[in-house]
């Protein structure tokens, strides 16, 4: 298991540099000194990017996060503002900025908006008056690499955004990205769209580059394929409890941005630590993709080996030797020891969390729900959940689960769980049943086929002549649902292993079956399940005369078979999950492609649900 | 910015040029010139837009020298707007890029094709009489007489070079008519290009639109183009300049424009909320118009059902429980109770401000009382108001502090269980475990006895007794009253199960007797702890012989 080679992957630390670059050349644009106003949002993925230094170096005084509720702010006379655009951090600085007016303080105020400036946000300063005070300029960072071959946006509310709001905004951001990257890589010759959103990134994408097709030598370029996945055909795949290291994780501590912090009872010590996740990290490489049960053995075997390298010291014969071992394998073997302490005191703690609240119901209960088995034993258990006022999002995500896997929920029970959820968790989680409805994750069998979920709608009559839901279709035809329960998870064969063999995330499935195929042809039976269509283009052509791209309706695109063309860019809109991440991973290495992964976020099963439910009151 | 960049720089080229060009002699002036004058009366035509009837009066005659003096006739026209707004955009570049309403960068697109002329004029002296010239250019510089001293001082130098060499210079200048005619062309503002240049982040204008038409194909084009800030843009501009029947209708016809005009609404809503939160009443009139207009918009398209989770949302925003109260009552009235469809909605809102309305004179009494030194409160001292708790939360509350209020008294729990129609599960659960945290043993056995037939009384449960064993466990229940519930659990193996997780172990030994399995039963007394009473039955029940045990 040595470090696995880098090579075959596009380099991302260019993106890094670029974006570094424009980043100081727009601090440069304020010359001295001046203190920097940073969204707290933004302030992970600029860590990213630019360090504190290089800040101090451009004159950055003092860094202040962004707060609206502040009617004023001190600082020196010079300030620029970090921040994405929004109509609400507008009106805030707009109130900053007359507040110092009012008290006659001159000071030279910019604002800078990430990824881009849109029109609402300048209209508020027009409306707020202060337009002719401040420069506005715009810092395009999209793509934040997280990783060797994690790219993401840190965009969260696209999800909000596109999915329930229908809101058009972000699929800029999104295109451009793209056209970004490939300013780098080299123009992706083949591009398979799953959904809604998907086809219109790749409308937008193609109406924003100027494809001088004849001339490419598609052959050179770094990325062979793009697959734009839309979140909302794969509702199901986030909501089911991750199994994974890398996925306990970001759903115990939550990973922000690559990076996590252990709290004092992970890492025993009275300060909490914080750990850049990625793939420098060897021992954290080796154990990250694999399923928990394969964890702590082999942390304590690392741990063991570990030990032997140390006692080595005891066996040293000569002070060369000595001085040799303190100079180059002691301060290795010291960093590797406390990495590896907090990693088993993170299992320590998952496990912990784990066995005490009844997780091994819970998770039969889901892998049930997926089945599409066990129906009144599974509603009986979301209602003991619900009687417990056991955490309100793990019993939402049953719920959620139990809409979609089985095209809402009949009416008399949508109603009784409604009620009941309703009055253990507030009545205010009446919005959040809305949202949910609208965004068809939770949808009422009755209601469902007027306006239920996007899933519905595509296969609300045949599931009704077929009484199976499309969810359980989709299982079907993708044998998502593996027979066989003997499933090694130390040794995986099947990408299914991510959720204990139990399930294969449709997700991922698609977009292998896209790959083997070579397009949507002969999947008819499947895409007219998923909400939102699909669609592919394939811009690498055999002879050089055409200059319109041809559409690959026939799905006989001419498959290059160069080593370029295993480079595939999967696209997630509206986020994926470090299960989703994973499982890709395994197939890249079972059948010999190189994935990388975009997405306009990481979610998991609880930001996902939180960032479309009314907050508790208090 | 680019633009302006690149029409310097053709500026430039424009000069560089024509001072090479003044050391040559040209032999083919006249030539040049004629072609060049019916190209100009050919650009002449397409600049029309940028003409006046001026330029009749320019077009006296065919010479060459006319067509000069009518193109500088045409900069004449141009340039003022062109030499106000050059000095403005170069004191403030950046602020340039971005006006919201770009009426003024309007201005400064149509001048990007001529603003090179302020400078090249004087060197097109030479060619045409010094005096007409003169007042055509002091036209276009505004400033009639000091400029004119302190110009002819400098028009001397070129005036001395031949005439040949300002023929030449027509040419370029010709040419570069020509490239600005070019641009002025292109800025004859199409829909599309407008939207191209809303995308990539340039200057544009949308007020050039007059025409509904024109408008709507703007609004089409991008929604064509899937860039949500171009539509919500387009949008706001169409409100601002279409009667709202029209703005509705053609939203209307539209839903993609509906959801961006929507999203809008409700970010608008939130930043006004935040305007109403920091300056109170000044803009709350103003809110609930922008409000209202989402709460009408909704309407209007039939989307009654987000209609009235929007009002609903804004009736739970309210800061002080009173006043939420009284916005969930008006709600309800206005938008849920006449609504077939929300019929199950509206019965939620209802208990939501019923149970407010029973939390506040609790939360009332409660606290006065806690305040006196009510023994109940000091010995469970209260964590937080009940105020905005869950219902369930509401109950176990009750069950807590009140669980033997008569029932007519607001703080009795089942008065609470009647009014919103709780099952008994939800009931038994929640006042068991308040009953087990309180250590009311006998209140248990109350609330699991029914009366039998004939006044016989038996043990139920509707939770089921193995839920009823798990309730006391997790509120650490004695051994005693444990074992008691474990023991009316149906069915041994599960009984047993139960038994062992909560290490119950004279139950566990009991179970294993029933069974009659003796070598669990060995197994499970060699791991019991000695002297207690879990062991001293097992050994008592190994020993006994009145058991025939399972071979």
């Amino acid at each position: 298991m040595a470090a696995p080679s880098v090579k075959g992957f596009p380099d991302f630390q260019r993106l890094k540099i670029l974006a570094k670059d424009e980043f100081t050349s727009l601090l440069d644009q304020m010359p001295g000194r001046k203190d920097l106003v940073i969204d707290g949002e933004l302030m992970k993925p600029l860590d990213r990017i630019a360090s504190v230094s290089l800040l101090k170096q451009r004159g950055v005084d003092k860094i202040f996060k962004f707060d609206s509720s502040l009617k004023s702010m001190h600082g020196c006379e010079q300030r620029i503002y970090l921040v994405r655009p929004r109509m609400t951090t507008m009106k805030a600085i707009a109130d900053h900025i007359n507040s110092d007016r009012n008290i006659n303080f001159k000071r030279k105020y910019s604002i800078i908006f990430v990824p881009r400036k849109l029109h609402t946000c300048l209209s508020v300063l027009e409306y707020e008056g202060v337009m002719g005070c401040v420069t506005v300029s715009e810092f395009q960072l999209d793509f934040v690499p997280l990783d060797k071959d994690v790219l993401s946006l840190e965009l969260p509310e696209f999800l909000k955004s596109f999915y329930l709001e229908n809101d058009q905004t972000w699929i800029h951001t999104v295109a451009k990205s793209l056209v970004r990257l490939q300013a780098l890589s080299g123009e992706i010759g083949h591009v398979y769209c799953i959904g809604r959103g998907a086809k219109m990134v790749n409308d937008l994408m193609n109406f924003l580059m100027k494809r001088n097709s004849s001339e490419q030598d598609f052959s050179r370029h770094e990325i062979g394929s793009l697959i734009l996945i839309d979140r909302d055909v794969d509702y199901v795949t986030p909501l089911c409890s991750q199994l994974t290291y890398e996925g306990l994780l970001d759903e115990t501590f939550g990973i922000k941005c690559g990076t996590i912090e252990f709290g004092p009872e992970v890492t025993g010590k009275q300060q909490s630590a914080k750990l850049l996740l990625n793939s420098d990290d060897a021992i954290f490489e080796d154990v990250r993709n694999r399923h928990f049960s394969n964890v702590l053995g082999y942390l304590s075997s690392k741990a063991k080996s570990l030990q032997q390298d140390f006692d080595k010291r005891h066996g040293l014969k000569s002070v060369g030797d000595m001085k040799d071992f303190v100079a180059n394998e002691l301060r290795r073997l010291k960093e590797q020891k406390s990495v590896l302490a907090n990693h088993i005191g993170a299992c320590e703690q998952i496990l912990g969390k784990k066995t005490k609240g009844g997780f091994e119901d819970y998770l039969q209960t889901e892998h049930s729900l997926l089945e599409g088995s066990g129906l009144r034993d599974n509603v009986n258990f979301i209602e003991e959940l619900l009687f417990k006022q056991d955490n309100m999002l793990k019993t939402l995500k049953l719920i959620c689960l139990l809409s979609l896997t089985q095209n809402g929920i009949s009416p008399q029970t949508y109603k009784s769980l409604k009620t009941q959820y309703l009055q253990s968790h507030g009545f205010e989680q009446l919005v959040t049943f809305s949202n949910l409805k609208s965004l068809g994750i939770v949808t009422d069998q009755e209601t469902g086929s007027q306006a239920g979920t996007p899933l519905n709608k595509v296969a609300s009559g045949m599931a009704a002549m077929t009484r199976r839901s499309t969810f359980q279709s989709l299982c079907k035809k993708l044998s998502l649902i593996p027979k066989s329960d003997d499933i090694d998870l130390k040794n995986p064969t099947d990408m299914s292993y991510v959720f204990s063999g139990a399930y294969t995330p449709l997700s991922c499935k698609l977009v292998e079956q896209v790959l083997t195929r070579g397009g949507f042809t002969g999947m008819e039976e499947i895409t007219k399940y998923l909400p939102g269509g699909v669609h592919s283009e394939n811009h690498v052509k055999a002879s050089k005369d055409h200059s319109t791209p041809v559409k690959d309706k026939s799905g006989k695109s001419a498959r290059q078979d160069r080593p370029v063309s295993k480079v595939v860019l999967v696209y997630f809109l509206g986020g994926c999950t470090y299960s989703e991440i994973t499982a890709l991973r395994f197939l890249g290495k079972l059948k010999g492609y190189i994935f990388v992964i975009a997405t306009t976020a990481i979610i998991n099963s609880s930001t996902m649900l939180e960032s479309v439910m009314e907050k508790p009151p208090i | 910015m680019s633009s302006l960049r690149r029409e310097s720089q053709d500026e430039e080229e424009y000069w560089m040029k024509s001072r090479v060009n003044k050391s040559k002699f040209n032999l083919f002036d006249d030539n040049v010139t004629v072609e060049n004058a019916e190209e100009l009366a050919k650009s002449k035509k397409l600049l029309t837009q940028f003409e006046d009837d001026d330029v009749d009066t320019v077009n006296w005659d065919d010479t060459p020298v006319s067509s000069v003096t009518e193109s500088s006739a045409i900069s004449g026209h141009v340039v003022p707007p062109s030499a106000s707004s050059l000095p403005k955009s170069a004191s403030r570049p950046e602020s340039r890029n971005v006006p919201p309403y770009m009426t003024h960068s309007r201005s400064q697109s149509e001048s990007f094709g001529v603003t090179g002329r302020v400078s090249f004029t004087p060197s097109s002296l030479e060619s045409v009489t010094p005096t007409v010239q003169y007042s055509k250019s002091q036209e276009k510089l505004h400033s009639l007489t000091s400029s004119s001293s302190a110009r002819s001082l400098e028009d001397e130098i070129p005036s001395f070079i031949s005439t040949s060499s300002g023929s030449k210079n027509l040419e370029e200048e010709i040419q570069y008519l020509k490239r600005a005619l070019k641009k002025a062309r292109e800025l004859k503002f199409s829909p599309e290009d407008t939207i191209r240049k809303m995308i990539l982040g340039e200057p544009y204008s949308l007020e050039v639109f007059r025409s509904k038409e024109e408008k709507l194909q703007l609004l089409d084009k991008a929604i064509q183009v899937h860039d949500g800030n171009a539509i919500t843009a387009v949008i706001l501009f169409l409100r601002q300049t279409i009667k709202p029947s029209l703005f509705n209708l053609e939203l209307q016809r539209r839903p993609v424009a509906i959801n961006h005009y929507l999203s809008y609404l409700r970010a608008h809503y939130d930043f006004k909320e935040l305007d109403m939160s920091l300056n109170h009443n000044l803009s709350y009139l103003k809110a609930h118009y922008d409000f209202k207009e989402l709460g009408d918009v909704l309407g209007m398209l039939n989307r009654t059902e987000e209609a009235a989770i929007l009002k609903y949302k804004q009736a739970i925003s309210a800061p002080d429980v009173r006043g939420k109260m009284n916005a969930l009552r008006g709600c309800l009235k206005a938008h849920f109770i006449h609504e077939p469809d929300l019929a199950h909605e509206a019965n939620l809102v209802e208990q939501h401000a019923a149970l407010l309305e029973r939390q506040w004179p609790i939360e009332d009494t409660d606290s006065k009382s806690e305040a006196q030194g009510n023994p109940l409160f000091r010995q469970f001292p209260r964590k937080v108001s009940i105020l905005n708790m869950p219902l369930i939360t509401t109950l176990y509350y009750c069950c807590f502090y009140h669980g033997r209020d008569a029932e007519n008294l607001l703080t009795s729990p089942f008065a609470i269980k009647k009014q919103h129609q709780l099952s008994d599960k939800q009931y038994v659960w929640t006042a068991l475990s308040a009953r087990s945290r309180l250590k009311q043993w006998t209140g248990i056995e109350e609330l699991l006895t029914a009366k039998g037939w004939f006044g016989s009384t038996k043990k139920v449960s509707v939770i089921g007794f193995d839920k009823v064993c798990e309730i006391l466990h997790r509120t650490s229940a004695p051994e005693e009253i444990l074992s008691k519930y474990l023991r009316m659990i149906d069915g041994s193996e599960r009984r047993l199960n139960i038994a062992r997780k909560y290490k119950c172990h004279e139950v566990v030994v009991e179970t294993l007797v029933y069974l009659r399995d003796r070598h669990e039963l060995q197994v499970y007394a060699s791991k019991l702890p000695p002297g207690s009473l879990g062991l001293r039955n097992a050994q008592d029940a190994l020993r006994s012989s009145t058991i025939k045990w399972k071979t």
